[in-house]
Protein backbone atom coordinates (compact mmCIF):
# COMPACT_ATOMS: atom_id res chain seq x y z
CA UNK A 1 0.00 0.00 0.00
CA UNK A 2 1.34 3.60 -0.77
CA UNK A 3 0.35 6.58 0.84
CA UNK A 4 1.51 10.25 0.84
CA UNK A 5 0.23 13.15 3.31
CA UNK A 6 -1.23 16.11 2.60
CA UNK A 7 -1.33 18.97 4.92
CA UNK A 8 -4.03 21.37 4.10
CA UNK A 9 -5.21 24.81 5.32
CA UNK A 10 -8.83 24.48 7.18
CA UNK A 11 -10.58 26.59 4.37
CA UNK A 12 -9.86 23.82 1.74
CA UNK A 13 -10.71 20.92 3.15
CA UNK A 14 -13.97 20.46 2.20
CA UNK A 15 -12.44 19.92 -1.63
CA UNK A 16 -11.07 16.68 -0.18
CA UNK A 17 -14.19 15.55 1.91
CA UNK A 18 -16.91 16.60 0.08
CA UNK A 19 -14.81 14.29 -2.83
CA UNK A 20 -16.94 11.76 -4.66
CA UNK A 21 -13.64 9.38 -5.19
CA UNK A 22 -11.98 9.77 -1.54
CA UNK A 23 -10.60 6.36 -1.48
CA UNK A 24 -9.71 6.34 2.01
CA UNK A 25 -9.21 9.93 3.62
CA UNK A 26 -8.95 9.83 7.38
CA UNK A 27 -8.59 13.58 8.98
CA UNK A 28 -6.32 13.12 11.45
CA UNK A 29 -5.97 17.10 13.39
CA UNK A 30 -4.75 18.91 10.41
CA UNK A 31 -3.65 16.00 8.05
CA UNK A 32 -5.23 14.45 5.89
CA UNK A 33 -3.70 11.18 4.99
CA UNK A 34 -4.72 9.79 1.97
CA UNK A 35 -3.98 5.93 1.33
CA UNK A 36 -4.72 4.66 -2.23
CA UNK A 37 -4.45 1.93 -3.98
CA UNK A 38 -4.70 2.18 -7.78
CA UNK A 39 -6.40 5.59 -7.70
CA UNK A 40 -3.36 7.47 -7.39
CA UNK A 41 -3.31 9.20 -10.04
CA UNK A 42 -6.71 10.70 -9.86
CA UNK A 43 -5.78 11.81 -5.91
CA UNK A 44 -2.59 13.57 -7.05
CA UNK A 45 -4.08 15.41 -9.77
CA UNK A 46 -6.87 17.08 -7.76
CA UNK A 47 -3.62 18.05 -5.84
CA UNK A 48 -1.97 19.34 -8.33
CA UNK A 49 -5.13 21.51 -9.30
CA UNK A 50 -5.71 22.92 -5.65
CA UNK A 51 -1.83 23.46 -5.88
CA UNK A 52 -2.35 25.81 -8.96
CA UNK A 53 -5.03 27.32 -7.72
CA UNK A 54 -3.48 27.97 -4.33
CA UNK A 55 0.09 27.56 -4.97
CA UNK A 56 1.16 28.96 -1.36
CA UNK A 57 -1.23 26.73 1.01
CA UNK A 58 -0.67 23.27 0.08
CA UNK A 59 2.18 21.04 0.50
CA UNK A 60 2.10 17.85 -1.29
CA UNK A 61 4.61 15.31 -0.85
CA UNK A 62 5.62 13.63 -3.78
CA UNK A 63 3.86 10.18 -3.94
CA UNK A 64 6.45 7.90 -6.03
CA UNK A 65 6.59 4.24 -4.62
CA UNK A 66 9.96 6.09 -3.43
CA UNK A 67 12.92 3.18 -4.08
CA UNK A 68 14.51 2.60 -0.67
CA UNK A 69 18.18 3.47 -1.15
CA UNK A 70 19.12 1.62 2.03
CA UNK A 71 17.86 -1.46 3.57
CA UNK A 72 15.89 -0.73 6.81
CA UNK A 73 17.70 -2.89 9.09
CA UNK A 74 16.25 -5.50 10.90
CA UNK A 75 19.15 -5.53 14.08
CA UNK A 76 15.96 -4.39 16.82
CA UNK A 77 14.38 -7.22 18.28
CA UNK A 78 12.27 -8.60 21.38
CA UNK A 79 10.43 -4.92 21.00
CA UNK A 80 9.32 -4.56 24.90
CA UNK A 81 6.32 -3.41 24.38
CA UNK A 82 3.28 -4.30 27.60
CA UNK A 83 1.08 -6.10 28.67
CA UNK A 84 1.22 -9.60 29.36
CA UNK A 85 4.77 -9.19 31.20
CA UNK A 86 3.86 -10.69 34.65
CA UNK A 87 3.95 -7.51 37.36
CA UNK A 88 7.87 -7.85 38.71
CA UNK A 89 8.92 -7.49 42.33
CA UNK A 90 9.07 -4.29 44.06
CA UNK A 91 12.64 -3.66 42.66
CA UNK A 92 11.55 -0.31 41.11
CA UNK A 93 10.79 1.25 44.43
CA UNK A 94 14.26 2.80 44.51
CA UNK A 95 13.61 3.53 40.90
CA UNK A 96 11.20 6.71 41.34
CA UNK A 97 13.65 7.63 44.46
CA UNK A 98 16.74 7.73 42.23
CA UNK A 99 14.60 9.69 39.50
CA UNK A 100 12.95 12.43 42.07
CA UNK A 101 14.09 15.42 43.81
CA UNK B 1 -4.02 21.93 43.91
CA UNK B 2 -3.48 22.66 40.04
CA UNK B 3 -1.08 19.87 38.90
CA UNK B 4 1.38 21.13 36.35
CA UNK B 5 4.20 18.80 33.93
CA UNK B 6 6.36 20.39 32.06
CA UNK B 7 9.45 19.85 29.11
CA UNK B 8 10.85 23.05 28.43
CA UNK B 9 12.40 21.94 25.10
CA UNK B 10 14.99 24.35 23.16
CA UNK B 11 11.96 24.15 19.99
CA UNK B 12 9.13 23.15 21.94
CA UNK B 13 7.07 24.36 25.97
CA UNK B 14 5.24 20.76 26.42
CA UNK B 15 2.82 20.49 29.18
CA UNK B 16 0.52 18.22 30.82
CA UNK B 17 -2.21 19.52 33.17
CA UNK B 18 -5.07 17.88 33.97
CA UNK B 19 -4.36 15.28 31.95
CA UNK B 20 -4.23 17.29 28.69
CA UNK B 21 -1.33 18.12 27.26
CA UNK B 22 -0.44 20.87 25.19
CA UNK B 23 2.93 22.20 23.27
CA UNK B 24 3.71 25.65 21.76
CA UNK B 25 7.08 27.22 20.64
CA UNK B 26 9.71 28.07 22.89
CA UNK B 27 10.69 30.74 21.27
CA UNK B 28 10.18 34.31 22.22
CA UNK B 29 10.42 37.99 21.57
CA UNK B 30 11.13 40.68 24.14
CA UNK B 31 9.25 43.67 22.85
CA UNK B 32 8.60 47.15 24.50
CA UNK B 33 6.42 47.09 27.58
CA UNK B 34 4.36 49.44 26.11
CA UNK B 35 4.32 48.49 22.95
CA UNK B 36 0.88 48.38 20.60
CA UNK B 37 -1.42 45.29 22.08
CA UNK B 38 -3.00 43.51 19.19
CA UNK B 39 -6.83 43.34 19.89
CA UNK B 40 -7.67 41.18 17.05
CA UNK B 41 -5.26 38.29 18.30
CA UNK B 42 -6.80 35.02 19.06
CA UNK B 43 -3.53 33.80 20.62
CA UNK B 44 -4.21 35.85 24.50
CA UNK B 45 -2.08 34.00 26.05
CA UNK B 46 1.46 34.74 23.57
CA UNK B 47 1.72 37.99 24.82
CA UNK B 48 2.92 38.49 28.11
CA UNK B 49 4.44 40.84 31.10
CA UNK B 50 6.38 39.55 33.43
CA UNK B 51 5.17 41.82 36.24
CA UNK B 52 6.44 39.59 39.64
CA UNK B 53 9.14 37.47 39.51
CA UNK B 54 11.64 35.72 41.84
CA UNK B 55 14.19 36.70 39.41
CA UNK B 56 14.32 40.10 39.73
CA UNK B 57 16.05 40.52 35.98
CA UNK B 58 12.89 39.69 34.43
CA UNK B 59 10.46 42.35 36.42
CA UNK B 60 8.40 44.48 34.58
CA UNK B 61 9.97 43.00 30.84
CA UNK B 62 6.96 41.89 28.17
CA UNK B 63 7.23 39.29 25.77
CA UNK B 64 5.61 37.77 22.88
CA UNK B 65 6.19 34.41 21.02
CA UNK B 66 4.43 32.44 18.11
CA UNK B 67 1.95 33.93 15.38
CA UNK B 68 1.77 37.02 17.75
CA UNK B 69 5.65 37.64 17.75
CA UNK B 70 5.37 38.07 13.52
CA UNK B 71 3.57 41.60 14.53
CA UNK B 72 6.31 42.87 16.73
CA UNK B 73 9.68 44.49 16.44
CA UNK B 74 12.33 43.16 18.79
CA UNK B 75 14.88 40.22 19.47
CA UNK B 76 14.25 36.77 19.37
CA UNK B 77 16.07 35.18 22.22
CA UNK B 78 15.90 30.81 22.66
CA UNK B 79 17.42 28.99 25.43
CA UNK B 80 21.42 27.87 23.72
CA UNK B 81 22.79 24.07 23.81
CA UNK B 82 25.80 25.30 25.89
CA UNK B 83 24.75 26.81 29.04
CA UNK B 84 22.48 24.54 31.80
CA UNK B 85 18.79 24.71 32.23
CA UNK B 86 19.01 26.85 35.39
CA UNK B 87 21.48 29.41 34.17
CA UNK B 88 19.19 30.11 31.08
CA UNK B 89 16.76 32.99 30.76
CA UNK B 90 14.79 31.63 28.32
CA UNK B 91 14.21 28.89 30.68
CA UNK B 92 12.64 31.04 33.21
CA UNK B 93 10.81 33.17 31.14
CA UNK B 94 9.02 30.58 29.71
CA UNK B 95 7.90 28.69 32.78
CA UNK B 96 6.34 31.73 34.00
CA UNK B 97 4.42 32.13 30.78
CA UNK B 98 3.66 28.13 30.82
CA UNK B 99 2.47 28.44 34.25
CA UNK B 100 -0.08 31.43 34.20
CA UNK B 101 -1.48 30.30 31.65
CA UNK B 102 -2.18 26.76 32.83
CA UNK B 103 -3.72 28.13 35.88
CA UNK B 104 -6.09 30.78 33.73
CA UNK B 105 -7.36 27.90 31.60
CA UNK B 106 -8.13 25.98 34.50
CA UNK B 107 -9.79 28.93 35.85
CA UNK B 108 -12.77 27.39 36.32
CA UNK B 109 -11.19 24.53 38.54
CA UNK B 110 -8.68 26.81 40.51
CA UNK B 111 -8.90 30.36 41.94
CA UNK B 112 -6.87 32.39 39.42
CA UNK B 113 -5.61 34.49 42.42
CA UNK B 114 -2.63 32.74 44.36
CA UNK B 115 -3.91 29.01 43.51
CA UNK B 116 -1.56 26.66 44.97
CA UNK B 117 0.30 25.08 42.30
CA UNK B 118 2.48 21.65 42.30
CA UNK B 119 4.98 21.89 39.41
CA UNK B 120 7.11 18.77 37.87
CA UNK B 121 9.97 19.38 35.69
CA UNK B 122 12.68 17.59 33.81
CA UNK B 123 16.54 18.86 33.08
CA UNK B 124 19.51 17.19 31.76
CA UNK B 125 20.63 14.22 33.26
CA UNK B 126 24.06 15.76 33.96
CA UNK B 127 22.45 18.07 35.32
CA UNK B 128 20.10 16.49 38.11
CA UNK B 129 22.71 13.73 38.97
CA UNK B 130 24.79 16.88 39.60
CA UNK B 131 23.86 20.13 41.48
CA UNK B 132 21.26 21.03 38.82
CA UNK B 133 18.06 20.06 40.70
CA UNK B 134 18.50 22.41 44.28
CA UNK B 135 19.71 25.60 41.79
CA UNK B 136 16.90 24.97 39.54
CA UNK B 137 14.27 25.04 42.94
CA UNK B 138 16.17 27.65 44.50
CA UNK B 139 15.65 30.12 41.12
CA UNK B 140 11.77 29.05 40.77
CA UNK B 141 10.45 29.28 43.84
CA UNK B 142 9.05 32.36 44.93
CA UNK B 143 6.03 34.72 43.91
CA UNK B 144 4.94 35.94 40.50
CA UNK B 145 2.56 38.00 38.53
CA UNK B 146 2.27 37.53 34.93
CA UNK B 147 -0.15 39.74 32.95
CA UNK B 148 -1.90 39.09 29.72
CA UNK B 149 -2.22 42.49 27.64
CA UNK B 150 -4.22 41.23 25.34
CA UNK B 151 -7.26 40.09 27.80
CA UNK B 152 -5.84 42.07 30.32
CA UNK B 153 -5.92 39.49 32.74
CA UNK B 154 -3.47 38.65 35.38
CA UNK B 155 -2.52 35.58 37.51
CA UNK B 156 -1.15 35.45 40.49
CA UNK B 157 0.56 32.55 42.24
CA UNK B 158 3.77 31.13 44.96
CA UNK B 159 5.95 28.41 43.71
CA UNK B 160 7.51 26.58 47.48
CA UNK B 161 10.39 24.71 46.93
CA UNK B 162 8.38 22.38 48.56
CA UNK B 163 6.32 21.66 45.73
CA UNK B 164 8.93 21.45 42.85
CA UNK B 165 9.35 18.26 41.72
CA UNK B 166 12.38 17.77 39.25
CA UNK B 167 13.34 14.72 37.51
CA UNK B 168 16.04 13.64 34.96
CA UNK B 169 14.99 14.16 31.55
CA UNK B 170 14.56 10.47 29.41
CA UNK B 171 15.35 8.53 32.59
CA UNK B 172 12.02 10.01 33.33
CA UNK B 173 10.24 8.69 30.68
CA UNK B 174 10.62 5.27 31.03
CA UNK B 175 8.78 5.79 34.31
CA UNK B 176 5.57 6.07 32.53
CA UNK B 177 5.51 2.67 31.33
CA UNK B 178 3.92 -0.01 33.53
CA UNK B 179 6.14 -1.18 35.67
CA UNK B 180 5.63 -4.68 34.73
CA UNK B 181 6.95 -3.26 31.21
CA UNK B 182 10.29 -1.31 32.63
CA UNK B 183 11.06 -4.08 34.90
CA UNK B 184 11.03 -6.63 32.26
CA UNK B 185 12.55 -4.51 29.74
CA UNK B 186 15.33 -3.34 31.86
CA UNK B 187 15.94 -5.69 34.40
CA UNK B 188 19.54 -7.41 34.43
CA UNK B 189 20.93 -5.65 31.10
CA UNK B 190 23.03 -2.86 30.68
CA UNK B 191 20.60 -0.28 28.80
CA UNK B 192 21.30 3.11 27.12
CA UNK B 193 18.77 5.85 27.25
CA UNK B 194 19.14 8.49 24.03
CA UNK B 195 17.20 11.23 24.23
CA UNK B 196 17.90 13.48 21.35
CA UNK B 197 16.19 17.17 21.47
CA UNK B 198 16.10 20.22 19.31
CA UNK B 199 19.31 21.94 20.60
CA UNK B 200 20.96 18.64 22.43
CA UNK B 201 21.69 15.16 23.20
CA UNK B 202 21.21 13.53 26.40
CA UNK B 203 22.55 9.96 26.91
CA UNK B 204 22.29 8.19 30.26
CA UNK B 205 23.24 4.24 31.04
CA UNK B 206 20.61 2.18 32.98
CA UNK B 207 21.86 -0.62 34.72
CA UNK B 208 19.80 -3.46 35.93
CA UNK B 209 17.01 -0.95 35.90
CA UNK B 210 18.76 1.64 37.61
CA UNK B 211 20.12 5.17 35.87
CA UNK B 212 24.21 4.91 36.70
CA UNK B 213 23.49 8.97 37.25
CA UNK B 214 27.55 9.66 37.00
CA UNK B 215 28.24 8.54 33.50
CA UNK B 216 25.06 10.75 32.20
CA UNK B 217 26.80 13.01 29.61
CA UNK B 218 25.21 16.00 27.15
CA UNK B 219 26.13 17.01 23.79
CA UNK B 220 25.46 19.57 21.29
CA UNK B 221 23.84 17.91 19.18
CA UNK B 222 20.04 17.49 18.12
CA UNK B 223 17.53 17.96 15.81
CA UNK B 224 19.05 21.65 14.64
CA UNK B 225 22.19 19.37 13.51
CA UNK B 226 19.89 16.99 11.55
CA UNK B 227 18.15 19.81 10.23
CA UNK B 228 21.56 21.82 9.58
CA UNK B 229 22.58 18.65 7.59
CA UNK B 230 19.52 18.40 4.89
CA UNK B 231 19.29 22.18 4.49
CA UNK B 232 23.08 22.50 3.51
CA UNK B 233 22.21 19.41 0.99
CA UNK B 234 19.23 21.25 -0.21
CA UNK B 235 21.02 24.18 -1.23
CA UNK B 236 24.06 22.00 -3.03
CA UNK B 237 20.68 21.36 -5.14
CA UNK B 238 20.08 24.75 -5.52
CA UNK B 239 16.81 24.85 -2.94
CA UNK B 240 16.74 27.19 0.01
CA UNK B 241 14.73 26.53 2.33
CA UNK B 242 13.61 27.89 5.71
CA UNK B 243 13.73 25.96 8.89
CA UNK B 244 9.69 25.23 8.74
CA UNK B 245 10.12 23.61 5.18
CA UNK B 246 12.99 21.78 6.02
CA UNK B 247 11.58 19.95 8.54
CA UNK B 248 8.06 19.48 6.60
CA UNK B 249 10.80 17.61 4.22
CA UNK B 250 12.38 15.46 7.01
CA UNK B 251 8.93 14.47 7.34
CA UNK B 252 7.63 14.01 3.94
CA UNK B 253 10.50 13.16 1.69
CA UNK B 254 8.89 15.39 -0.91
CA UNK B 255 9.98 18.67 -2.07
CA UNK B 256 7.62 21.00 -3.47
CA UNK B 257 9.64 23.35 -5.82
CA UNK B 258 7.11 25.63 -7.40
CA UNK B 259 4.35 23.29 -9.01
CA UNK B 260 6.98 20.69 -9.47
CA UNK B 261 7.37 17.41 -6.87
CA UNK B 262 10.24 15.55 -6.00
CA UNK B 263 10.87 13.04 -4.36
CA UNK B 264 14.13 13.77 -2.07
CA UNK B 265 13.32 10.38 0.25
CA UNK B 266 17.56 9.40 -0.53
CA UNK B 267 18.89 12.92 0.22
CA UNK B 268 16.78 12.52 3.53
CA UNK B 269 18.15 9.06 4.49
CA UNK B 270 21.55 10.27 3.65
CA UNK B 271 21.49 13.28 5.99
CA UNK B 272 20.14 10.48 8.74
CA UNK B 273 22.85 8.12 8.55
CA UNK B 274 25.59 10.92 8.82
CA UNK B 275 23.52 11.80 11.94
CA UNK B 276 23.10 8.44 13.38
CA UNK B 277 26.33 7.71 12.83
CA UNK B 278 27.19 10.57 15.12
CA UNK B 279 24.74 10.14 17.68
CA UNK B 280 26.23 6.70 17.82
CA UNK B 281 30.03 8.13 17.81
CA UNK B 282 29.23 9.90 21.04
CA UNK B 283 26.89 7.24 22.61
CA UNK B 284 30.39 5.28 22.48
CA UNK B 285 32.47 7.50 23.64
CA UNK B 286 29.81 7.65 27.19
CA UNK B 287 30.64 3.93 27.08
CA UNK B 288 34.13 4.43 26.84
CA UNK B 289 34.41 6.88 29.10
CA UNK B 290 32.52 5.16 32.14
CA UNK B 291 35.00 2.46 31.42
CA UNK B 292 32.43 -0.28 29.39
CA UNK B 293 32.44 -1.78 26.08
CA UNK B 294 29.68 -1.09 23.45
CA UNK B 295 29.21 -5.16 22.80
CA UNK B 296 27.87 -4.77 27.08
CA UNK B 297 24.73 -2.39 26.02
CA UNK B 298 21.63 -4.93 25.22
CA UNK B 299 18.74 -2.61 25.34
CA UNK B 300 17.90 1.34 24.35
CA UNK B 301 15.50 3.62 24.53
CA UNK B 302 14.97 6.43 21.88
CA UNK B 303 13.06 9.42 22.71
CA UNK B 304 12.95 12.70 20.65
CA UNK B 305 10.67 13.82 17.76
CA UNK B 306 14.13 13.01 15.95
CA UNK B 307 13.02 9.04 16.24
CA UNK B 308 9.54 9.52 15.54
CA UNK B 309 8.74 7.27 12.51
CA UNK B 310 7.97 9.97 8.39
CA UNK B 311 5.16 10.29 6.44
CA UNK B 312 6.71 8.70 3.55
CA UNK B 313 7.46 4.94 3.71
CA UNK B 314 10.84 5.46 1.29
CA UNK B 315 12.50 7.39 4.64
CA UNK B 316 14.63 5.30 7.22
CA UNK B 317 13.84 5.22 11.06
CA UNK B 318 16.96 7.21 12.17
CA UNK B 319 16.21 4.34 15.44
CA UNK B 320 16.88 1.58 12.98
CA UNK B 321 19.78 2.96 11.54
CA UNK B 322 20.99 3.79 14.85
CA UNK B 323 20.65 0.39 15.25
CA UNK B 324 22.23 -1.04 12.26
CA UNK B 325 25.53 1.65 12.96
CA UNK B 326 25.75 0.18 16.52
CA UNK B 327 27.17 -3.17 15.16
CA UNK B 328 25.29 -5.77 17.38
CA UNK B 329 21.65 -6.62 18.46
CA UNK B 330 19.83 -4.04 20.25
CA UNK B 331 16.21 -4.56 21.99
CA UNK B 332 14.19 -1.75 21.41
CA UNK B 333 12.74 -0.04 24.86
CA UNK B 334 9.43 1.32 23.24
CA UNK B 335 7.99 4.36 24.82
CA UNK B 336 5.95 5.74 21.97
CA UNK B 337 2.85 6.11 22.51
CA UNK B 338 1.04 6.32 19.27
CA UNK B 339 3.98 7.10 17.87
CA UNK B 340 5.12 10.33 19.54
CA UNK B 341 7.92 10.44 20.90
CA UNK B 342 7.72 14.53 21.36
CA UNK B 343 6.03 13.73 24.84
CA UNK B 344 7.89 10.83 26.24
CA UNK B 345 9.48 13.31 29.10
CA UNK B 346 6.62 14.98 30.23
CA UNK B 347 4.30 12.21 30.39
CA UNK B 348 6.83 10.85 32.74
CA UNK B 349 7.46 14.00 34.86
CA UNK B 350 3.33 14.15 35.17
CA UNK B 351 3.86 10.04 36.19
CA UNK B 352 6.17 10.70 38.73
CA UNK B 353 5.13 14.01 40.52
Amino acid sequence: MLRFDLEIPKNLEHLFSDNDNPQSVVLDALRFKAQYGDSLQDIKSMCLELLAREPESVQLPAAKPAPVILPTPPVIENVAYASDVPSNEDDDDDFLSMILK
Amino acid sequence: MIKIASDLGRSRVRLIVNEMSNAYVSAYKEIPADAATRDDSHKPYEDFIIDSSPIESLCGRRFVRGETADYHKGVTVTADNQGRKFEQEATFVNMAAALAESIIRNSDKYPPLNPQVKLGLCIPCAEFFSDGASQMKKTLAGSYIVTFPITGMSVAFKLQESDIAITPEGVVALYALPKADRVSATKGKLAMILDCGYGSLDITLLRNGLPIGDTARSFPVGGITLEAMLSSELERSGVFASTEFVRTVLYTGALNHGNELLDVSETVNTCKVRFAKMLVQRAKSVLIEAGLNYTEVSAICPIGRCFNKAANEGIVSLVSLVAQEWGCDLDLIDISYNDDLEFANVRGVAAAM
